[in-house]
């Protein structure tokens, strides 16, 4: 079977308009470990030649990433980093330099693993992920897209072509990650923490941890107590994570683990968004 | 479908099927077999590529993916019959056991290098991260990279 | 200190050029033209009955042949067993109609490609019923007839000596533990292949990387109706083992399709396969009692040690005797009780493993020795300085002298270049707790005075240009056992390492050796190739005293007669015109010695207490190694020890669910260490020779990684005040245990 290569969305619509069953493949890596050695068993359309992809951009109110852009595009990107330093962390924190050479953002998301980095950095930047079908384009919350263990709220004929962060003035984000090796580890547990500084407080929060459950746990009481308490409240920060994760996963063996663990992520991440808040004088 | 690749400098051609993987390709048709197959899902590294001068893993790219793209294998780092400084550094180094880890290891220590000429050791056990090497214990490597680095330093 | 001309130098290895070129070919590299190309129909259940295998489909496409267990020979064999006669319980068949676990071989496909052979077997239809997996390792014995139907529910062994119960009767002090050691994944970076090529006169030509070839050719000679004459064996280029590629696996059914159907089969397999269908490291149960006097003298030890064979016996049993006898080794023990039993499991087979018992019995018996030190306020480097062996002690349970056994010099030099005085004491900051710890071993070199023989049997001959070749049983696993038996021969012939050619394995033209196991590489092998080519220069110089008449001294690499100096490569030409003679020798080195070496490991390490992780901060070893021939190759072995170590301490471990499927069948869940996690290892090597080895020289290879699991338990134990004794220390096992 040969594979179809769009060079642009307009032939990629025509291409899923005609085929009844299809895969899409972006970087491949997650792809490959699944499909990769064996025949495929149906039509695999080829996203990597399409340029409306691609790009980093920005704009007064928002940044655009294109949904093959690799994570270590991201993780380098110097522009970035300053406006959403926890997804670069994430996309840094992904597999190997190789597998970070390939890897996509979009495939990322669309892949919808519960233990995946960046989709719970988008998440927390409130990053919408534009969509596109033949029947038109339409905007989601990053949030709402990995809906259970590889399973996405995207439709068959449907494309992430794109995420779009808000800037806003005063946001700084961290991430943290613990894997069962320092480096090149699936997470065990990940989190991903956006907050908005004026005059040195917490006015907004937004909490995503990965790996308990279907997709990236939103987790508003955690959000709660960094707006009422502030950054340093890592015990309480912690507190809340933990009971979100309880919540989550009541009664699975692993439970105790996570808590522990985010407790430990509320230490680091917190560390991470102090020294954000310096370095931006906030 | 048929594509068009360079590999180690020379535009090659090949026809490819979507099940056939960038390390089939250059192991089977190309005969390129310093690039090793040691887990088939992109841990190991051992299958390590350089695709326009990044490495990737070949076992988790399909060969159609490398259309039009420049690679390398570890077949075209001599130069005129000389070693690259990396070969020598982990000759010299005993950087090399069983060798099978060591074309992966030489072509992401490479791709680290002509990014960054002078890393420090945790900036190659970072780069190294993704090549596993179950002899060495990384040691003598992470001090090959460091002596292919200083003898480039040198020479400028 | 010594003026040696290429021992204790660093010579490059000489397939440096072809590793770092990426040309030296594995087997999976060079595809023999013709072969029909095999892949193996693995049990997707731990223990069941195959009802029935639909191939049809299978069968359609191109070329396609199946072999089955209906078509297999019924003969068993024991894929440890490397000579005839040796005994080891034979409990497997090349193919079988009775898995006994995930892994297990049912059928082999054959085709004229790989994929064709993939494809097919993915065609075929296995109806399976199942039967109750043994899993527990607590009720492997009374399950056993569940799993095997030859009788047999556990391999007891014993080992006894001085008056045990009396000892512990008047104790001042008894203490008791039990630790756990994983199963664990060799992990050599090449996966497992075999190729098979039916040769004229019935020779069957084996291409195996292996590690015994001799055994390989006594396995195949098991289950076929050929003498051992006919089989073949070639050891071929490997990439790496760690005693993974030390049993037969794949090589007798391969060695059997080819005979069966005339055509060469190759068998090549990915890393799963290799994961779940050859061998592991047995994971061991150990208790441990230890006696004390009132000084904290050791009055005696009794050990009750369960290993967990797998699904067939293999080597087990005795990796597990082997754990025995390095009890008796380390510290002095006037008596000793070790009682022990391999059990079989519906698990993926153990068998031997770089080290072959001795990180296991190491790692119960320091991470005991600790907790003991701790629980009854006794120093553990005190407890050392009183009860290690001392050098030229014999070994009470009656094996081989232990030799110039240096492991108080290494502890000496260990504490005083660690700082153990610094650094004993655990501190804590937040939620991280440092600790330091340290742990003492031993290891073997070879199999004199053991219940196995121990020939190594060699050939030089002096070329006419003043090269040579060096002819070993010898197989090269990466270690370098190639260049150092070169590196050896130079030093005596005075022939540059590079003009001198090893040959590798071969059975039909080498002489007769008895593997690259039990870490005789060095000692016994080395020594061969020294007394080799000793022979040769005496044979050279016999010879040419009766061309230029008179004594004809060697000196410095050339031939001083009483009047002229003769290069040695016109010796040997002179001597073959005039004497029709050759400069060959040949030999059989059988060694008098098998002494102990040792090592001592110190890590100083950090854990966090919320994620259960740990980070090596400073890592030092320290090794008695008699005489480094080659001190890079040494710190090589050390390095690499070092990192399979740290696995065994922190994070691999295959391990099974209740219905024997495993947790991880490839790197993504079973995770080696990698560059960012593996610490600087300092090393210092105490080298005050050996008798018996080539210029003092004794093993470094299997014992470089025997210290490393208990020394980082140990330091963990102490950091977190803790008595962890199930390995690996996992993050989950440690937040387990901070939750209390």
């Amino acid at each position: 079977m040969e594979p179809m290569i769009p060079a642009t969305l307009a032939e990629l619509a025509e291409m899923i308009k005609t085929a009844e069953k299809f895969r899409l493949l972006a970087g491949g890596t997650d792809y490959m470990v699944a499909h990769g050695r064996t025949a495929p068993d149906r039509p695999v359309i080829d996203l990597s030649g399409i340029a409306e992809l691609h790009g980093i951009t920005f704009s007064e109110n928002e940044i655009v990433i294109g949904a093959m852009e690799t994570m270590s595009a991201l993780s380098a990107h110097a522009g970035l980093r300053p406006k959403a330093a926890c997804l670069c962390e994430a996309a840094s924190r992904v597999g190997s330099w190789q597998i970070r050479n390939r890897a996509t953002v979009g495939g990322n998301m669309a892949n919808a693993s519960p233990a995946a980095d960046t989709p719970a950095a988008l998440a927390a930047l409130d990053a919408k992920a534009r969509l596109v079908s033949s029947r038109g384009a339409r905007m989601a919350a990053a949030g709402d897209i990995p809906i259970g263990p590889n399973r996405a709220a995207i439709e068959p004929d449907e494309i992430i072509v794109s995420f779009h962060l808000p800037i806003k003035p005063g946001r700084i984000s961290a991430f943290g990650k613990i894997g069962s090796r320092t480096q090149v580890s699936i997470a065990r547990l990940n989190l991903a923490v956006s907050a908005v500084l004026e005059g040195g407080r917490v006015i907004e929060a937004r909490v995503f941890m990965g790996t308990l459950g279907a997709a990236a746990l939103h987790c508003p009481e955690a959000e709660k107590v960094l707006v009422e308490k502030g950054l340093e409240a890592e015990e309480q920060f912690g507190g809340a994570l933990a009971h979100a994760a309880a919540e989550a996963i009541p009664g699975r063996s692993t439970l105790a683990y996570k808590q522990s663990g985010a407790r430990a992520l509320a230490e680091d991440v917190l560390t991470g968004l102090r020294a954000e808040a310096m370095k931006g004088r906030l | 479908m048929n594509i068009e690749l360079t590999v180690n400098g020379r535009l090659r051609s090949a026809n490819v099927d979507t099940s056939m993987r960038l390390i089939d390709l250059l192991r089977d048709e190309f005969r390129l077999t310093s690039v090793k197959e040691g887990c088939g899902v992109g841990e190991c590294g051992a299958c390590t590529v350089l695709l326009n001068g990044e490495p990737v893993c070949s076992c988790l790219m399909p060969a159609f993916q490398a259309r039009e793209a420049s690679i390398l294998t570890v077949e075209g780092l001599e130069k005129n019959g000389e070693l690259d400084d990396l070969q020598k550094s982990f000759l010299e180094k005993d950087a090399t056991q069983c060798g099978f880890c060591t074309p992966g290891m030489i072509l992401t220590a490479k791709a680290l290098l002509m990014k960054n000429p002078t890393p420090s050791r945790d900036e190659i056990r970072t780069a190294l991260a993704g090549n596993i090497c179950r002899c060495t214990g990384y040691t003598p490597i992470i001090e090959a990279v460091e002596d292919a680095a200083a003898k480039a330093a040198n020479l400028k | 200190m010594n003026d040696y001309r290429y021992v204790g130098k660093n010579i490059l290895r000489a397939d440096g050029p072809d590793k770092v070129r990426g040309r030296y070919g594995y087997l999976a590299d060079e595809p023999l033209y013709g072969a029909l190309c095999g892949a193996v129909l693995f049990s997707s259940r731990a223990n069941a009955l195959v009802k029935s295998l639909k191939m049809e489909k299978a069968l359609e496409l191109p070329g396609v042949q199946i072999l089955t267990f209906h078509d297999a020979p019924a003969s068993r064999y024991n894929s440890g067993e490397w000579f005839p006669g040796q005994n080891d319980h034979p409990d497997e068949t090349v193919l079988t109609g009775h898995v006994r676990h995930i892994g297990d071989r049912i059928a082999l496909v054959l085709a004229e490609d790989r994929p064709t052979a993939l494809a097919a077997r993915a065609l075929i239809e296995v109806e399976y019923e199942d039967l109750p997996p043994v899993v527990n390792i607590d009720t492997a014995e009374e399950m056993a007839a569940r799993l095997h139907e030859d009788g047999h529910s556990a391999f007891p062994g014993r080992l006894e000596y001085g008056e045990v119960d009396a000892a512990f009767a008047k104790a001042a002090l008894i203490a008791e533990d039990t630790i756990t050691t994983p199963k664990i994944h060799h992990a050599a970076m090449e996966p497992h292949a075999v190729l098979a090529v039916p040769r004229p006169e019935e020779v069957l030509e084996i291409h195996s990387p292996c590690q015994i070839m001799f055994g390989v050719q006594h396995a195949i000679a098991e289950v076929l109706p050929l003498p051992l004459s006919k089989i073949r064996v070639i050891k071929v280029r490997m990439g790496g083992t760690f005693g993974g590629k030390q049993e037969v696996v794949f090589e007798p059914l391969c060695a059997w399709a080819a005979w069966k159907l005339g055509r060469p089969v190759s068998i090549d397999t990915t890393r799963e396969e290799t994961m779940v269908a050859t061998r592991t490291r047995a994971a061991t149960i150990g208790k441990v009692q230890t006696a004390l006097d009132g000084e904290g003298r050791i009055l005696a030890r009794r050990f009750d040690i369960t290993a967990d064979a797998g699904a067939y016996l293999s080597g087990t049993k005795k990796v597990m005797m082997a754990m025995g006898k390095k009890a008796s080794r380390l510290y002095r023990l006037p008596a000793m009780r070790y009682e022990g039993r391999a059990l079989r499991t519906s698990t993926t087979p153990a068998g031997a493993c770089r080290g072959y018992g001795s990180p296991q019995i190491h790692a119960i018996t320091e991470i005991h020795t600790d907790l003991m030190c701790t629980r009854h306020n006794i120093d553990p480097v005190e407890f050392r300085r009183l009860n290690l062996v001392e050098p030229f002690d014999k070994d009470p349970a009656g094996a081989a002298d232990l030799g110039n056994a240096r492991v108080r010099d290494c502890l000496e030099l260990g504490l005083a270049a660690f700082e153990w005085e610094r650094r004993k004491s655990p501190s804590a900051e937040g939620r991280f707790r440092r600790g330091a710890g340290f742990a003492c071993c031993t290891h073997g070199n070879g199999y004199y005075k053991t219940i196995y023989h121990d020939v190594a049997g060699m050939s030089m001959r002096l070329m006419e240009d003043g090269s040579a070749v060096l002819r070993a049983g010898v197989h090269e696993l990466g270690n370098a056992a190639v260049p150092v038996l070169a590196q050896i021969a130079a030093e005596v012939t005075f022939i540059e390492p590079g003009r001198i050619t090893v040959m590798e394995g071969d059975t039909l033209f080498n002489n007769y050796d008895i593997g690259c196991q039990a870490s005789r590489g060095i000692f016994v092998m080395g020594e061969c190739a020294r007394l080799c080519a000793e022979k040769a220069i005496e044979m050279l110089l016999s010879e040419a005293g009766k061309i230029w008449e008179g004594p004809v001294r060697f000196i410095n690499g050339v031939l001083h007669t009483g009047s002229e100096i003769i290069s040695l490569g016109e010796a040997v030409r002179q001597i073959e015109m005039k004497r029709s003679q050759a400069v060959e020798v040949h030999i059989q080195h059988r060694p008098e010695f098998n002494p102990a070496c040792y090592g001592v490991h110190f890590v100083d390490l950090t854990v966090d207490t919320l994620t259960g992780l740990v980070r090596i901060e400073k890592y030092l070893a320290v090794h008695d190694v008699g005489q480094a021939i080659n001190p890079s190759f040494v710190k090589g072995q050390i390095y690499g020890g070092v990192q399979m170590g740290l696995g065994m301490a922190l994070t691999e471990e295959l391990a099974f669910d209740d219905s024997g499927r495993p947790s991880a069948r490839n790197f993504d869940k079973y995770h080696l260490i990698n560059a960012p996690d593996m610490p600087e290892v300092d090393i210092i090597l105490v080298e005050k020779g050996e008798e018996g080895g080539p210029f003092g020289a004794k093993s470094i290879g299997e014992v470089a990684t025997v210290p490393v699991a208990p020394a980082v338990v140990n330091a963990v134990n102490r950091a977190l005040g803790s008595e962890m004794t199930v390995l690996p220390l996992t993050p989950a096992r440690i937040v387990a245990h901070m939750a209390g």
